[in-house]
């Protein structure tokens, strides 16, 4: 005897990502996912938005690695609001689920917040497949890895709506082709927001700030 | 990387669904669609699925049938569906680049093939426990 089913199996993740959607809606701050490969450069794009945005903008970090608080200990200067993750205490995942944001959040005061900057596990595969109920996930792709991550990380690069290549203050130095780079983001995901910049240099901060300004403040607005 | 914690969601879906149906029913067949553009590798799953299965009543010993699906789209501009054969997300009729995904990022649990399960004929009485 056949009994139909029918159920997706990632549908309890999705369940409390809606939920957590909901609760990002109801106080008004913006939710970004930050998602790359291990050493894109997150941790320190994160301490220079953090130094930008002191005194204008309320933001904390939930910070999700696998074991240590190394780059929360890399952040805490800022005095913004971080919350860590480990996900080996809770068997050790490749990425961040939408429960994890739940609780995180739970440990954050809300009301407070423009922006809340999650910051995923290392990893261009399993993170792309969990909803989180963020605002935007952002992909960060560093000039010191391939042109060709787009082409064999599709999902990642498109389910993001905006890519980050980071590390441009190095690209002198390499061989790493950034127009190529944006052609193979287009071939997976045309509608994508592609920024170049350097956390380290400045260079190109500026559009990337403004890009979560605008998001924060249109958070306010609805 | 993660089939296991999504192979364990799998395993009590597949639960659920046979206890819904009778508490004496066993599992033989358990039909699962995976998309192409997902993440998930279906050897590994299928190896976490007998190793989660294996001690539990009802569903130790059923097949995990996996079918996968491949990757589809839909061009917003010119109707075409078309199948993406390779890493580039552009219609082949108009070329046109606004296109939604249509298929390929299933995880779905379709359905359970069940059986009564039968008293052994040659199996222990209660006496003998």
């Amino acid at each position: 005897m056949e009994i139909k089913i029918v159920q997706n199996v990632l549908a309890a993740n999705d369940e409390i990502a809606a939920a957590n959607r909901e609760m990002f809606r109801e106080k008004k701050t913006l939710a970004v996912n930050l998602m790359s490969s291990p050493g894109s450069g997150k941790t320190q794009l994160l301490d220079a938005t953090l130094a930008a945005f002191a005194g204008k903008l309320r933001a904390a970090v939930i910070e999700g690695d696998i074991t240590t608080t190394l780059d929360a200990e890399r952040l805490a200067k800022h005095n913004a609001p971080l919350v860590q993750i480990n996900t080996a205490t809770i068997g050790g995942d490749c990425h961040l689920e939408a429960s994890m944001i739940r609780s995180a959040a739970s440990r954050l005061d809300l009301d407070t917040l423009d922006v809340v900057f999650i910051e995923n596990v290392g990893n261009l595969v399993c993170p792309a497949e969990f909803e989180l109920g963020e605002d935007h996930k952002v992909a960060l792709l560093s000039v010191t890895e391939g042109e060709d991550k787009p082409l064999k990380y599709p999902l990642m690069f498109r389910v993001c709506d905006t890519v980050l290549l980071t590390k441009t203050d190095i690209v002198q130095h390499l061989d790493f082709d950034m127009d190529a780079a944006e052609a193979n983001v287009r071939k997976i995901n045309p509608a994508a927001r592609i920024l170049r910049l350097s956390a380290k240099s400045g260079a190109g901060m500026d559009a990337w700030l403004d890009f979560i300004i605008a998001g924060a403040e249109k958070k306010k607005a609805v | 990387m993660h089939e296991l914690s999504v192979t364990q969601e799998l395993v009590q879906t597949v639960e659920k669904a046979r206890l819904g149906a009778g508490e004496d029913l066993q599992v033989t067949i358990v039909n699962v669609k995976i998309g192409r553009l997902t993440t998930v590798v279906p050897e590994y799953m299928t190896f976490y699925f007998n190793m989660l299965t294996k001690e539990m009543p009802g569903l130790a010993g059923a097949a995990l049938e996996i079918e996968i699906v491949p990757i589809t789209a839909h061009c917003k501009s010119c109707d075409a569906e078309f199948t993406v054969d390779e890493p580039h997300f552009v219609c082949p009729a108009c070329h046109g680049e606004n296109c939604e995904i249509t298929g390929g990022r299933e995880m779905v649990v379709d359905s359970i093939e069940v059986a009564e399960v039968e008293a052994l004929p040659d199996g222990p009485s209660s006496g003998d426990m």
